[in-house]
């Protein structure tokens, strides 16, 4: 604990032999293809493969037997619309990209030429991409925070939703029209974020085999084996006992594999149909830009005010998150909605606020989890209001930040929305990052520039621009993410065993797509158990092999399955200290185990060894006192009931460049307080690369359809992800407060993509003057904004006014 | 993304070639030309593109290098001549943030340091070892730097059909997106470009390597000032009225801008990555800025660094004359391949036998010649090690060495790996499993998180330091802009770079301090 050893996983995966879905051959194995729906919204009136020869390439359609099953996201939340996803489209395709059919055949090459002999009949039907439509709010301000419910639609996506609304919730604690009323200010944002999605750079993958005998094995990319199987059982009416979920090295995951998707199921139900014939299906990337769950299409109308010392008086929001075509499964349409609202005020502290979110659905990809869920964009959103209310009041923005903060006094802090917030450490995070980042010298610089004036030229103003979030991180039973549906994700099983030769195996429910879970959980036991690393085997993602665990998502490893691997280890050395008393007579509290060896208090040599205690405990039950069972292991359940907030501040300095709109990131700091380190190396690997994810959706990435619900960005050529040139350095500390939970640890996986779009809008407004109010933050928009104030103020482009990015 | 079936041929000449693509030209599907299929292969994957016979040039004679042609320094550019061939030196990104757009220096590059310069802005090191010169003003991309630059140097094209050879001037030679002057059966063979007096290269993109928004290219010719647009129209443009502004000797900047703004071909599009307002703006602002950085006319032409070639003419010539020179071609990782086999048979999808020695074994696979390097190696050969993460030339992550070279797996057919040597990742570490030192350091600067790109970086990576041993953090950044990493936000890649160039060499005397500028061999030099 607290070092940085070598990972586990390291060597296989550098030298070519890690072991990924898409790398799995099998005896037998046959490939599959998935013809996509090339209409955004279109009636199936008719699917004809007889040009393809059955025996050769089986195809499979909606009509196949066996596929009248549909994915139902669940939720009891009140009002919410609940809807049929099939495996492959059925009467009707409702986005481009939907498969609608899959073909079987001995490669993909031969599988990919079959669907181009499958002739499918359409009936294109009105197209719906966008989830809110403008100035949907009274101009006045009034009724924000109660936007006004939807119109029926001509074709609605789903017939249970005639108005395409799959859900609506409004918060509200506070009175916030008195509130605002009595504000020394009122500021008002209009706000719209951007699609894209985690692309992680291996896509989806799957490898079903379905013997005789009635077992089925599914070899996936996913981040949840056991909720997959959970749901496949249910799905195909399967024991579970004759499931089997293998999730091995997974290629990166953010949360787009935390689902399962109709793919999924198809090529389950195929393999069902096929028994003996391992199949493989392999996303391709132009399928996983076109299917896989996208995010943050989002609309805010934000408004806030302040009292004339800028404390936050009232939050007052309404928002519309675009769901896509379907519920997604099993997280549902309210996935980023809820999440929206519930977490909106980030760590500003605010009495008065009222939110209503809505989950539209409209002829686009699914939407569904993908690192941050939402929040990247309410930090915008509140980053956003700051400023402006800043700006109003003639302040500082960062002391505006910094008066709102939740502070060490205020925890446990009860948010707006009930949430409590338990880390307060949030000024500290400032004052460190704003130190790191040389904000005063900055500021010098900055005033300096501004002086030469616009007309120098060359002269690039510079930026300086602020976000702070609270990391809501290893949910428990009540704070769980998700819109009340029939499971609670707050735990995770966790099995120790020490084997008869005194080496250690761990068995954990979590996985892991990157994020060191091998090494980190090996840390974690050798820690507690008193052994050596690498005497510490770490196993997980096959469901035959662990108990249960709900899987790798919201930020929750560490907190939850390393309270799990914790108690397991430490159960499991109290028993083997109780056999080593018995067999060496001493007293329990005199023993205890260091590098696999027992020793005696007072005694500088060990007086036997872990492998020693194992032995009997297996191969001489002759030698076991009476009242021990045969064997050395144990299996914990951890649950933290609430969860763990991490806190984190970024700050950014940015020039742009008046004549072109180029943004160029100078300085890039991060401080958060993540807890307790396991492995800091592995902390600040998450940290630096979930900032990076934030800054390429910030300045790169966006899912662009056009009103036909074509995807235009159907090519990593369009869709931007950034490089190695693209993303600064970074200078990221970490404050360490312990949590309340056995490791003390806070999660560490989401929290840096939620500051980079409020980072840089923020660093926009304060360079430029221009507020920035839609992402992605593009030359081009920056240019004309630009252009559009010079033209407005006469002035030479590049000097300080008001202005506003579209 | 795999692509439909197709023959392939690889003629031995310019007329069996020609021959080829004559016989192609009738089939269902026609036929079309194989280069460095950097731009044509991803088409093929997408199947927007499902010719019925793969002309493969890469066996031709002859046609790869930079020639002197004629007593007024005009140069003979081979069309197979790879984009890496015409490149500068690594150093620090080009446009990326904290340097300048279309900077100058006369001190760089092999050959003329407009082709360096504009080299630099072509994709990645991946891209630019298998792209060619010729592929590129062939397949017509309006945001490309080679169209730009031929018609800038008055290029005159040297085009063979079955009627013999003819001269396209560059002016008549771009029709349209993607749409030129050459017929189905004729072939791009070399370009001829004046050597200008004095250029300027200028060019926007939104990442570093991709496809310009806007680039401007000006030059002095004897003939004449040039000012040429690209990625303003479907072709790239002259722009008339600027270049009759400076032929008259103007050279104030914000008059040439001013010219560019209001000319009638800088009438620009609008598409996803930009506004035509913006696009024509940029025109003029490049514009400017090329014009800003433009060196003195009296500036004699500079050498050619490192023995240019001396025949007259490209083609045709004996084939070890027009190698490219050694100054040219970087230090190579293993052996350059003994002998070229024989042609496959052209059977449209039958499979074909390919041998090839990877990581040192000699192995032979039989595949179809639509099979990728990538697929062979990794469902015939069973090497996973190599990754797909994109099969469209953009990620990096089935980056594998070809003959030292670092290729896109993705890209490359197997039938164009015959008789190459290929490295794979699985053929780094030393027989005992000892890492390689770049593995080593990637371990120990957590340079890898899901590893499904690593095997792409660390072969980039050692193919980086190969050439360049000692290289700058902005430096590693750029020679690894070509792999995506969705994981670490690079910055342990980088860390892993720097720390395996230490372990490999030891540290300088004189301390190489980050920042540093290091003008002579910048592609970005001569900025603030």
């Amino acid at each position: 604990m607290g070092a940085s050893p070598r990972r586990k996983e390291d060597r296989r995966l550098l030298t070519g032999r890690g072991r990924f879905v898409t790398d799995l051959q099998l005896p037998r194995m046959r490939h599959v293809a998935f013809l996509r729906s090339p209409w955004a919204h279109a009636r199936i009136v008719g699917v004809d493969a007889s040009a393809l020869d059955p025996a050769e390439h089986p195809v499979f359609t909606a009509d196949s037997p066996g596929f009248d099953v549909s994915l139902r996201a669940l939720s009891a939340l009140p009002g919410y619309v609940t809807t049929d996803q099939p495996p492959l489209a059925r009467g009707t395709a409702r986005f481009a990209g939907e498969a609608v059919a899959a073909v079987v055949a001995d490669d993909r090459y031969q599988a990919e030429d079959a669907l181009e002999r499958i002739e499918v009949d359409w009936e294109p039907l009105p197209v719906m991409v966008r989830a809110w439509t403008d100035g949907a709010l009274a101009a006045d301000g009034t009724g924000v925070g109660r936007s006004p419910a939807p119109e029926p639609v001509p074709a609605p996506v789903h017939a249970e939703a005639p108005d395409n609304q799959l859900l609506a919730r409004t918060f509200e604690a506070g009175d916030v029209d008195a509130a605002l009323a009595a504000s020394a200010a009122v500021v008002r944002r209009s706000l719209t974020t951007n699609r894209h999605g985690g692309n992680p750079m291996e896509g989806r993958a799957g490898v079903a085999l379905y013997t005789d005998d009635g077992h089925l094995t599914f070899w996936s990319g996913t981040q949840v084996p056991h909720l997959v199987r959970n749901l496949l059982a249910e799905l195909l009416e399967l024991p579970e006992s004759r499931l089997r979920v293998i999730a091995p090295d997974v290629g990166g995951g953010f949360g787009v594999k935390a689902v399962l998707y109709p793919e999924d199921l198809a090529l389950c139900l195929m393999a069902r149909a096929l028994p003996g014939t391992p199949l493989k299906w392999v996303e391709d990337r132009a399928e996983h830009l076109a299917a896989a769950c996208a995010s943050r299409d989002h609309h805010y109308e934000v408004t806030a005010g302040f009292d004339d010392e800028g404390r936050l008086t009232a939050v007052a929001a309404d928002v519309w998150c675009n769901v896509g075509a379907y519920s997604v499964y099993p997280w549902t349409a309210g996935i980023e909605a809820l999440m929206a609202g519930g977490l909106m005020t980030g760590p500003y502290k605010v009495a008065h606020y009222r939110c209503t979110v809505r989950g539209i659905t409209t002829n686009t990809t699914p939407a569904g989890p993908y690192r941050g869920v939402a929040r990247p964009a309410t930090v915008y959103a509140m980053e956003c209001l700051l400023d402006s209310g800043a700006r109003a009041l003639g302040l500082d923005p960062v002391d505006v930040r910094r008066i709102n903060l939740i502070g060490p006094d205020d925890v446990p802090y009860r948010l707006p929305t009930r949430l409590v917030d338990d880390t307060g450490y949030y000024g500290e995070c400032l004052d460190a990052a704003a130190e790191r980042l040389d904000l005063a010298g900055l500021r010098v610089e900055q005033a300096r520039r501004r002086a030469l004036g616009p007309g120098a030229g060359v002269v690039k103003p510079i930026g300086i621009g602020i976000a702070c979030y609270n990391e809501l991180t290893g949910l428990g039973r009540a704070a769980s993410a998700g819109p009340r549906m029939p499971f609670r994700t707050g735990h995770e099983a966790c099995t120790v065993r020490v084997n008869p030769d005194g080496r250690v195996l761990v068995l954990s429910g979590v996985t892991s797509q990157g994020q060191g879970w091998e090494t980190t959980a090996a840390q974690i036991v050798a820690d507690a158990m008193g052994v050596a690393l690498d005497d510490v085997e770490v196993r997980y993602g096959d469901t035959d092999q662990v108990l249960w665990g709900f899987g790798a998502f919201s930020s929750r490893q560490a907190v939850i399955a390393g309270g799990a691997a914790h108690l397991a280890a430490g159960a499991v050395r109290d028993a083997a200290l109780r056999l080593a008393a018995e067999l060496y007579e001493a007293s329990v509290a005199d023993l205890r185990l260091e590098a696999g060896k027992v020793y005696v208090a007072g005694s500088p040599e060990p007086v036997g060894s872990l492998a020693d205690v194992a032995r009997v405990a297996y191969l001489e039950s002759n030698r076991l006192p009476d009242g021990f069972e045969p064997g050395l292991d144990a299996t914990r359940f951890y649950d933290p009931v609430m969860g763990a907030f991490a806190a984190g501040v970024q700050l950014a300095a940015i020039e742009i460049d008046p004549a072109t709109g180029e943004l160029t990131i100078l300085r890039w700091v991060c401080v958060e307080d993540a807890g307790r380190a396991i492995n800091p190396q592995i902390v600040h690997g998450q940290v630096a690369g979930s900032i990076a994810q934030g800054i390429g959706g910030a300045l790169y990435e966006h899912l662009v359809y056009d009103e036909g619900g074509n995807l235009r960005t159907g090519t990593l050529l369009d869709y931007l992800m950034p490089t190695s040139a693209e993303i600064p350095e970074m200078d990221i500390g970490h404050i360490e407060r312990p949590a309340d939970n056995p490791l003390g640890v806070r999660g560490v996986g989401e929290g840096g993509t939620l500051g980079p779009a409020g980072v840089l809008a923020s660093a926009v407004a304060d360079a430029i003057g221009i507020d920035v109010d839609e992402l992605p933050i593009t030359p081009d928009r920056l240019w004309l904004a630009l252009h559009e104030q010079a033209s407005a103020d006469g002035a030479a482009v590049g000097s300080p006014g008001e202005g506003t990015v579209r | 993304m795999k692509p439909a079936p197709f023959a392939h041929v690889r003629p031995a000449s310019v007329a069996e070639a020609v021959e080829a693509l004559a016989a192609g030209a009738e089939l269902d599907g026609g036929a079309k030309v194989l280069a460095g299929g950097q731009s044509l292969v991803p088409l093929l994957a997408m199947r927007l593109a499902a010719p019925s016979l793969l002309v493969d040039l890469n066996a031709l004679p002859g046609l790869r290098g930079v020639t002197a042609d004629g007593p007024d320094g005009a140069l003979r550019i081979g069309a197979l001549t790879r984009h890496a061939d015409l490149v500068a030196p690594p150093g620090p990104v080009p446009g990326a943030p904290g340097a300048p757009s279309g900077a100058l220096d006369h001190e760089i590059g092999v050959g003329v340091p407009l082709l360096a310069q504009a080299a630099g802005w072509i994709g990645h090191t991946a891209i630019r070892a298998r792209g060619t010169f010729g592929g590129s003003l062939a397949h017509a991309d309006p945001n490309a730097e080679w169209p730009a630059v031929a018609l800038a140097c008055d290029a005159e094209l040297a085009v063979v059909g079955p009627g013999g050879e003819r001269l396209a001037p560059a002016s008549g030679f771009f029709h349209g997106l993607l749409q030129t002057d050459l017929a189905d059966d004729e072939l791009l063979t070399s370009a001829r470009l004046a050597r200008p007096r004095a250029w300027a290269f200028a060019e926007l993109a939104r990442r570093h390597g991709d496809f310009a928004l806007v680039l401007c290219v000006v030059t002095e010719l004897a003939a004449g000032w040039r000012v040429v647009l690209g990625g303003v129209a479907g072709t790239p443009v002259r722009c008339a009225s600027a270049e009759a502004l400076l032929d008259q000797g103007e050279r104030d900047p914000a008059a040439l801008a001013a010219a560019v703004a209001a000319a009638p071909e800088a009438e620009a599009f609008s598409d996803l990555h930009a506004s035509a307002a913006y696009r024509r703006a940029m025109a003029a602002e490049l514009a400017s800025r090329a014009l800003r950085q433009i060196q003195p006319a009296t500036s004699p032409p500079a050498p050619l660094p490192g023995g240019p070639p001396t025949s007259a003419a490209v083609a045709p010539a004996p084939p070890d004359a027009v190698a490219p020179p050694d100054a040219v071609a970087p230090p190579r990782l293993v052996p350059p391949r003994a002998a070229v086999a024989p042609a496959p048979s052209p059977e449209r999808s039958g499979a074909v036998a390919v041998a090839l020695n990877v990581n040192g074994r000699n192995r032979t696979a039989a595949c179809e010649p639509r099979h990728t390097l990538a697929d062979v190696l990794r469902e015939q050969l069973g090497l996973t090690g190599t990754h797909l993460g994109c099969e469209q030339g953009v990620c990096g992550a089935c980056t594998v060495l070809l003959d030292g070279e670092p290729v896109r797996s993705c890209l490359t057919f197997a039938v164009q790996a015959e008789g190459a040597a290929v490295t794979t990742i699985e053929g780094l570490a030393a027989p005992d499993g000892t890492l390689h030192p770049v593995q080593d350091a990637f371990s120990r600067c957590h340079g890898l998180q899901c590893g499904y790109c690593t095997p792409g970086f660390v072969l980039t990576a050692v193919h980086l330091l190969a050439t360049d041993p000692a290289p700058t953090r902005p430096a590693i950044r750029e020679a690894l802009s070509g792999n995506l990493c969705r994981c670490t936000g690079y910055v342990g890649i980088v860390d892993a770079v720097e720390e395996a160039s230490r372990d490999l060499v030891p540290p300088p005397v004189t301390d190489d301090a980050p920042g540093q500028e290091n003008v002579g061999s910048n592609p970005a030099g001569g900025h603030d």
